[in-house]
């Protein structure tokens, strides 16, 4: 799993359809397609997942989350949520959260976490961070176990890519 | 791309209102967003303190259960819809691809977070995001969602992991084909029963009020009585993030301005002009401004959320300054605003109530 260093950009031409009582002049709200009057604070928001990247990152190094803790903390996700995604009782997924209790988890729990946090069984056993002037492209095989990892000079991948 | 006629994408405001109009569009029939919102009885309230939403806090709900505005419109409007919850996602693709394959656009509701066309603040574990499927080569089907500008392209492993997730309030499965339209709409009893239902589900009676606090007005009473209590309740990024998504969540995530007020005013302003009634013609614009003070009240929100440090280790430094004091100041503020809108809306929807009988 290759860890952002850097938060994503709001895209300033995103765009969505906003009932608009104003544009039309006629006292009624009618749709217009217009940016997100608060794409400052999704660009916050972005920050702020960023800066939790971080803060996760840092607690998985230290022991004090499993990889599965990791993304289910960085995803908002839930115990109760993921447990029953996972047709799994709570409890053992609050095992999976910890250093040892995820030691225990079988590798098919491990390909059913990874379907439902959109990673390969891979990302659970590696995380890197990724120094300017390097472009990774990360591929994960139908089976989501494995990954191809291409790594070259900037200009010639794109950071972080994942497919 | 399916069928001799191209297939016309449009953006709109919401994902099943949009994907009903987009689809009734393809066949034929021209429905504004806000009038398939107004007929499917699209407004609501729900306070639901059991349950943890996207933001991180507890969902709310402004909409009514996700799939109701399809099968009201359905009923309301006798449009020909077959809608199941297929068994296994299998059987639910072996029936799209046989749609898609004879020409024919299907909706789905898929989990949001495996839309990758979607930038990533969208991109959250919501199992209940409808889109039509309107194509496929192979294993890569064409998507219209509403909430993207242009087709977008899902491959099917993704869209087998986000039709079928086993999430809580998930419609896994579930597949939508149209199948006949109606020879006319009767827009006045359309409008009647649709309106009508919606302000009866916002102002439920007062005994049934007493048993679902979490409802309609009472929803959101309750809703602004627990917002006083979220500083002692969390803390750190948990309490900022949670400030700010739950006002980008009223506004710019689907729902058209004013935790779709805006749009229902719009309703009400179409359904005015389709009944030649003044007093709904009236009540439309109460409705329009009861979405803009409620775009002002989102504004105050994220004002007091950015008083919260973004890092967690400078939580507890700030814990002890005086800005707690104002953000526990501006919430009170705010819970008064969202009182006085619940007590709007109770007004509201019982002189809708008694102006659409009387048409």
């Amino acid at each position: 799993m290759i860890i952002a260093t850097k938060a994503d950009k709001h895209d300033e031409g995103w765009r969505i359809v906003l009932y608009d009582q104003e544009a039309h002049g006629t006292g009624s709200a009618a749709p217009t397609l217009t940016h997100a009057e608060f794409h400052e604070e999704i660009d916050t928001y972005y920050q702020q997942r960023q800066l939790e990247r971080e803060r996760l990152y840092a607690e998985l190094i230290e022991g004090k989350t499993s990889p599965v803790g990791f993304f289910l903390m960085l995803q908002g996700m839930d115990v109760k949520d993921v447990a029953k995604r996972m047709k799994l009782r709570p409890g053992v997924v609050r095992r999976h959260l910890t250093p040892e209790g995820f030691a225990s988890a079988t590798v098919e729990q491990l390909r059913r976490y990874a379907r439902i946090f959109d990673v390969s069984v891979a990302d659970f056993f590696w995380f890197a961070r990724c120094s300017d002037g390097v472009s990774v492209e990360v591929r994960s095989d139908a089976s989501g176990l494995l990954q191809l990892v291409d790594l070259s000079p900037t200009g010639q991948g794109s950071a972080g890519e994942r497919s | 791309m399916t069928g001799d006629k191209p297939y016309e994408h449009r953006v709109a405001s919401h994902c099943e209102s949009g994907s009903v109009r987009n689809l009734l569009l393809h066949a034929g029939l021209d429905i504004s967003e806000a009038a398939i919102f107004g007929i499917g009885s699209g407004p609501a309230f729900y306070y639901l303190f059991f349950a943890k939403g996207p933001s991180g806090f507890p969902l709310v709900g402004v909409r009514n259960r996700p799939g109701m505005i399809l099968k009201n419109v359905a009923r309301r409007l006798d449009i020909g819809f077959t809608f199941k919850k297929h068994r296994t996602t299998q059987e639910a693709l072996a029936q799209a691809n046989a749609c898609l394959d004879a020409g024919e656009p299907v909706i789905a509701c898929v989990d949001m977070f495996y839309m990758k066309y979607l930038p990533p603040f969208l991109r959250v574990h919501a199992p209940f995001h409808f889109i039509v499927l309107c194509g496929r080569d192979g294993d890569t089907y064409t998507v219209s969602d509403p909430y993207f500008k242009s087709l977008a392209q899902l491959d099917l492993q993704d869209l087998t992991v986000a039709w079928s997730t086993f999430a809580p309030m998930a419609q896994d499965n579930f597949l939508c084909r149209l199948e006949r339209l109606p020879k006319s709409v009767e827009w006045k009893r359309a409008i009647k029963v649709a309106t009508v239902k919606t302000c009866k589900e916002m102002v439920l009676p007062p005994v049934v009020r007493d048993l679902l606090p979490f409802v309609g007005v009472q929803g959101m009473r309750t809703y602004s009585k627990a917002m006083t209590e979220w500083p002692r309740r969390y803390r750190g990024v948990k309490l900022r993030e949670g400030i700010l998504m739950s006002a980008v969540g009223f506004e710019d995530q689907g729902t058209g301005g004013g935790a779709f007020r805006l749009m229902y005013g719009a309703y009400l302003d179409e359904a005015a002009h389709r009944l030649a009634s003044p007093a709904l013609k009236e009540l439309a614009a109460q409705m329009t401004s009861h979405g803009q003070a409620w775009r002002e009240t989102s504004r105050k929100l994220i004002r007091v959320g950015k008083l919260v440090p973004m890092q967690e280790e400078r939580f507890d430094h700030w814990a002890l300054s005086d800005q707690p004091a104002l953000v526990a100041q501006g919430l009170e503020e705010i819970a008064g605003d969202f009182r006085r809108a619940a007590d709007f809306e109770q007004g509201f929807f019982q002189k809708l109530g008694s102006a659409v009988r009387a048409l």
